[in-house]
């Protein structure tokens, strides 16, 4: 036993520390998402996830690291990414700084409004990061599974874990944050969760929703009303700033992701399997894609409706045809 | 003719000093052998059509059993009639589930692994909030009523299997039948396997529905079907055969009993085969008119020889044992130059070619004993008819101006000009050829007529799904047990995308695209999780849903099948290509990147067989033919005589393949080989006769007259009856039948063409003119 005894300190120090440590460089090595994207001419329809708008310009991302872009009247372009990651969400703090955000807790920023990216964050164990919203250049926050909340204040360069702020111990995933006018910040999530808060994230609180299936998209009007979309054609609206929530009643049965207010109030909520539903909040009417591919995310760019999901853009024609 | 002086050779003596021995050896022969052949079938496997021993093919055979289901399979659609109806209705789901139930009992079969709307393992599934919600498509309460049917209208929408299993325009279903290699022990039987497809499509279509069939099997039990027919055309040839003889000797004997004797050979060679071991498949089938053909042309030869002979005032039996002594050297030299023409075609790894390089070797070397021995022996008792006799001496007494002009082209005012148009003709040839592709160029079965049946199905069942029956498969190695890591699930990943972003590859299959909308499904189907996990137990979940044929039992194999557009020579190759590289670069210790199975998988393989044996192959039948040439005359101007003129035929050939926009593949290969082959005949009959005149002291172009008189007729006659014999197939129902046709008919007619018009040319520069020493 002597000798075992012995050799029992260095054991730790000399060899198994210097082992723990190539082990845990050895894991940020490891991932196989760290690897300039495919530049593919079939980027645009592949699965995407998010669109939004940089200016003039719009920015959509998806599987496999995709990110494209468009501006008015030109051809869809892919670019530069460095890694393969399932992007989950998009979003610009300004016309030309952006990020996006994905699986591995991946954080990509742009400053040339979506043209070139660049790793920020990533960590291989992480939760998927699933929604982002900047209140400011330096100000921002990510939302993904698990009850995963991150902050920076620095513009993206470093990043804080807030999850413990969040009144969600069963540690449901928040599948989307958004902020209103007043720069309110609201998380939507699993089981009916919707979080808020009226202080930059320094403080949340849960908002009352007679609901407890999971709310996949969160939108804000210009009149300052909320919408949360949710599983099998569920859909609330909020007029007092998250205070209360009413059932929007529509023939839909699909599940809602995500939607948009268009400028003469009605409202645009895309759904899965091609389903989509447009009016003013009382009098929606279901509309579904030829195809029936999912649909994730809209954004507006001129008279254009460009909705993403499987098969990656779909626009949408607003007419009164394809009713159901 | 001068033979009469020379010594009978004893091969002379044994055949004719024992001439009723020799007949009846040859009827006991005859009986036996044709007792057999009747017994010969039609057959045809899967691997004799492939190149067994190409890498692919052998990862492929390896990994077979692991692969059920991505192979051999037929698919049935039953389609609805009227444009107004649609596929949920009563009645016509109780003809799709009499289909069902009809296809799943067919012996060879794979019963377990049939699918259709009415498989249970077919099901619908749901994100609810309390979880998953799924059941089978059809739902278990069916009852035929308009509510079930609703439902079910529900259930295929969220099913997923639109475009897989119903069609897009929801106007017809699959029913896809795996096959097993073998019932009872026995090989599956592709024809009464076709035959029994065909039983259940006539007893379960009507003016109603309809049933569309596409899948191997199928198109193999069409291929023998069509096959079969060429017997008609076997029938039609000997009638205008027989037509022709008699036009040429006027002479009834003279014109039975070659056929009698060429029908023999094809008896003899179909027994000695069943007595091999082999059948006939589709390939195969056409060699029996080949043998044919060549029979009748070296009995043209012989009784022109002995009406020559008789007309010399000599009995029956000398005439006939002049005739035998003066043919049987140029004769068995060109058989024997023929049957190892054939040979050649053993080098290509592609057993169904080997197997017709033996039918073929086989026939060629029985006509020496059939047409060159019993034919002058039934001869020497039946004699040339008089009618013939005479009509030999006036002829051989009057000039013929025909003969005499087409002696001209020895003349040294014309040859120059004709090796110069040869040249020509040689460069332009090669232009042309330069275009020549290698395997299919079109799309559907090209083995069959694009309105076959078969390919009407086969497009009907490509426009109206979203998987096309053009698939490559690429196998992925992975250590045992290994297969749901995440490493290995990854690289297929990428591998998947970046072939789909290959021109060509109309979409993809593999088990990480499964897992990764299996998983997305374990996240109330949210698309943002529909991406491979790192967590090893939500992907070993994830797996565990995988359908049959993507997994196997010792978890170290995943396949990646790529749907590709069609199965054209250039998309096989930018697809393997592509594939190959990504191989290159991506294999590691967690997965190995293997090509191919898959139909379009082994097309591929077969194309690249093919590339390498084609120009192997002719070098090596041109080198034997030569060689065969030079041993023959001791003269290596007679190999530039003989083999020259064959050289520009098979340029031309090549030249008039790309034209007509047929490949080079496994119907079309062999054609060169027999075409040059056969067309050496030519140029050795009638280079020995014109040795023999030269010899006797004429001058070239007197010699070549002669040669002309006494040969020049039965040679121009046998480049016509081969070219008829072969020529009747261009009517066959079956494509590259008729694509052989037309090439070995072209050949037999510009091989005789370039025999009459080259060979004196080229002997014009080459042999001396004795009367000019």
């Amino acid at each position: 036993m002597q000798p075992v005894m012995r050799f029992k300190p260095c054991f730790f120090l000399t060899c198994l520390l210097p082992i723990l440590l190539l082990l845990s460089a050895g894991l940020q090595a490891d991932s196989r998402l760290v690897r300039e994207a495919f530049q593919s001419d079939r980027a645009s329809q592949s699965l995407l996830l998010d669109i939004t708008t940089a200016g003039q310009r719009l920015v959509a991302v998806g599987e496999r690291g995709h990110i494209i872009y468009r501006d008015p009247g030109q051809p869809w372009q892919q670019a530069q990414v460095p890694v393969i990651a399932h992007l989950t969400a998009v979003h610009f703090a300004t016309a030309e700084l952006g990020f996006a955000v994905g699986h591995e807790a991946i954080i990509l920023r742009t400053t040339d409004a979506g043209v070139s990216w660049e790793l920020v964050h990533h960590e291989t164990e992480e939760s998927p990061l699933l929604g982002i919203q900047f209140l400011s250049e330096t100000t921002g926050f990510v939302v993904g599974g698990y009850n995963l909340l991150l902050m920076t204040e620095d513009g993206g360069d470093s990043w804080t874990f807030l999850g413990d702020e969040l009144p969600n111990p069963e540690e449901y995933h928040n599948n989307a944050i958004i902020r209103d006018t007043a720069n309110r910040l609201f998380i939507a999530g699993e089981r009916g969760m919707l979080f808020r808060s009226i202080d930059q994230g320094a403080s949340w609180e849960q908002l009352p929703l007679d609901y407890d299936g999971s709310l996949f998209g969160l939108f804000a009007t210009p009149a300052g009303d909320l919408v949360a979309t949710g599983l099998r054609g569920n859909l609330f609206i909020s007029r007092d700033a998250g205070d209360s929530w009413q059932a929007l009643d529509h023939d839909g049965e699909q599940t809602l992701n995500g939607g948009l207010a268009l400028d003469d109030g009605r409202l645009l909520v895309v759904g899965q399997n091609g389903e989509y539903l447009l009016g003013h909040a009382d009098q929606l009417q279901v509309f579904t894609l030829p195809g029936r591919n999912s649909l994730l995310a809209v954004a507006r760019q001129g008279q254009d409706l460009i909705a993403v999901g499987r098969g990656g853009i779909h626009t949408l024609p607003l007419s009164e045809t394809n009713h159901r | 003719m001068n033979t009469t002086h020379t010594k009978a050779p004893a091969i002379e003596n044994l055949f004719f000093n024992w001439r009723p021995l020799w007949l009846i050896f040859f009827l006991l022969v005859t009986v036996f052998l044709g007792s057999q052949a009747l017994q010969v079938k039609p057959e045809a496997s899967f691997e004799k059509l492939i190149p067994l021993s190409h890498p692919y093919i052998e990862n492929f055979m390896e990994r077979q059993n692991d692969l059920r289901g991505l192979g051999n399979a037929v698919r049935l659609a039953v389609t609805v009639k009227d444009p107004s109806q649609d596929i949920f209705t009563a009645e016509y789901m109780e003809r799709l589930q009499q289909v069902y139930d009809e296809v799943r009992f067919l012996p060879g079969v794979d019963q377990s692994a049939v699918r259709s709307l009415w498989d249970p393992a077919v099901r619908w599934t749901q994100v609810t909030e309390e979880g998953f919600e799924g059941g089978t498509v059809i739902p278990d309460t069916y009852d035929a009523s308009q509510e079930s049917l609703d439902t079910l209208r529900e259930n295929v929408l969220k099913s997923g299997q639109v475009g897989i299993l119903i069609a897009n325009d929801f106007r017809s279903t699959i029913v896809l039948a795996p096959l097993v290699d073998s019932v009872d022990g026995q090989p599956l039987d592709y024809q009464a396997f076709s035959h029994a497809l065909e039983d259940i499509r006539a007893a379960l279509s009507d003016e109603q529905f309809d049933i569309r069939i596409i899948g191997f099997a199928k198109l193999v039990g069409d291929l023998i079907d069509g096959a079969t027919q060429v017997a008609f055309f076997f029938v039609i040839a000997l009638g205008i055969t027989f037509v022709l003889l008699f036009l040429y000797s006027r002479c009834f004997k003279s014109s039975i009993i070659p056929l009698v004797c060429s029908v023999i050979a094809v008896i003899w060679q179909l027994g000695l085969l069943k007595l091999m071991g082999y059948g006939l498949d589709p390939y195969s089938m056409l060699v029996p008119f080949l043998v044919f053909a060549i029979a009748v042309s070296h009995g043209v030869q012989v009784i022109n020889a002995m009406a020559i002979e008789a007309s010399h005032g000599h009995d029956r039996l000398t005439a006939a044992r002049l005739a035998f002594r003066g043919l049987y050297v140029a004769g068995i030299l060109a058989l024997v130059s023929d049957a190892i023409g054939f040979m050649t075609l053993l080098f290509i790894d592609i057993q169904v070619i080997q197997e017709l390089a033996i039918a073929a070797a086989l026939g060629v070397a029985v006509i020496i004993l059939t047409n060159l021995v019993l034919l002058p022996l039934l001869m020497s008792y039946l004699g040339v008819g008089k009618t013939s006799v005479i009509r030999a001496e006036r002829k051989r007494q009057e000039t013929s101006e025909l003969w005499h002009r087409v002696s001209f082209f020895s003349h040294k005012s014309v040859a120059p000009w004709s090796l110069l148009a040869a040249l020509l003709l040689g460069v332009m040839g090669f232009v042309g050829s330069t275009n020549l592709q290698i395997g299919d160029l079109d799309e559907g079965a090209p083995e069959l007529r694009p309105d076959s049946r078969y390919n009407l199905d086969n497009a009907y069942i490509t426009r109206n799904y979203a998987t096309s029956a053009d698939v490559l498969v690429v196998m992925v190695e992975t250590p045992e047990q290994a297969c749901v890591s995440y490493e290995a699930l990854e690289a297929v990943d990428r591998l998947e995308w970046q072939m789909r972003n290959v021109e060509g590859v109309q979409g993809s299959m593999s088990p990480a695209y499964i897992t990764k909308r299996v998983i997305a499904g374990f996240n109330e189907g949210n698309l943002k999780w529909e991406t491979l996990s790192r967590n090893q137990f939500v992907l070993n979940q994830a797996m565990s849903n995988l359908p049959a044929g993507m997994i196997n039992n010792q978890c170290d194999l995943l396949p990646v099948i790529l749907y590709l557009e069609d199965h054209k020579a250039d998309t096989l190759v930018r697809v393997t290509r592509a594939v190959e590289a990504f191989a290159a670069e991506n294999n590691s210790e967690h997965a190995r990147f293997m090509l191919a199975a898959g139909s379009a998988g082994i097309e591929a393989a077969t194309n690249e067989e093919i590339a390498r044996a084609q120009t192997f192959m002719l070098i090596f039948v041109y080198a034997v033919v030569a060689a065969l040439v030079f041993i023959t005359f001791r003269s290596w101007r007679a190999v530039i005589c003989i083999v020259a003129p064959l050289g520009l035929t098979s340029v031309l050939c090549q030249a008039l393949m790309a034209q007509l926009g047929i490949g080079v593949k496994v119907a079309t290969l062999p054609v060169i080989a027999l075409g040059v082959g056969i067309g050496v005949d030519y140029g050795i009959y009638i280079y020995s006769r014109l040795r023999q005149y030269l010899r006797e002291g004429e001058n070239l172009q007197d010699a070549y007259y002669h040669t002309l008189r006494s040969t020049g007729k039965a040679v121009s006659f046998t480049g016509l009856t081969l070219a008829i014999g072969v020529g009747t197939w261009v009517f066959s129902p079956i494509k590259f039948q008729a694509d052989m046709g037309i090439l070995l008919t072209f050949m037999f007619l510009w091989n005789m063409i370039g025999a009459l018009w080259l060979l004196p040319a080229f002997a014009r520069y080459l042999l001396k003119d004795p009367s000019k020493a």
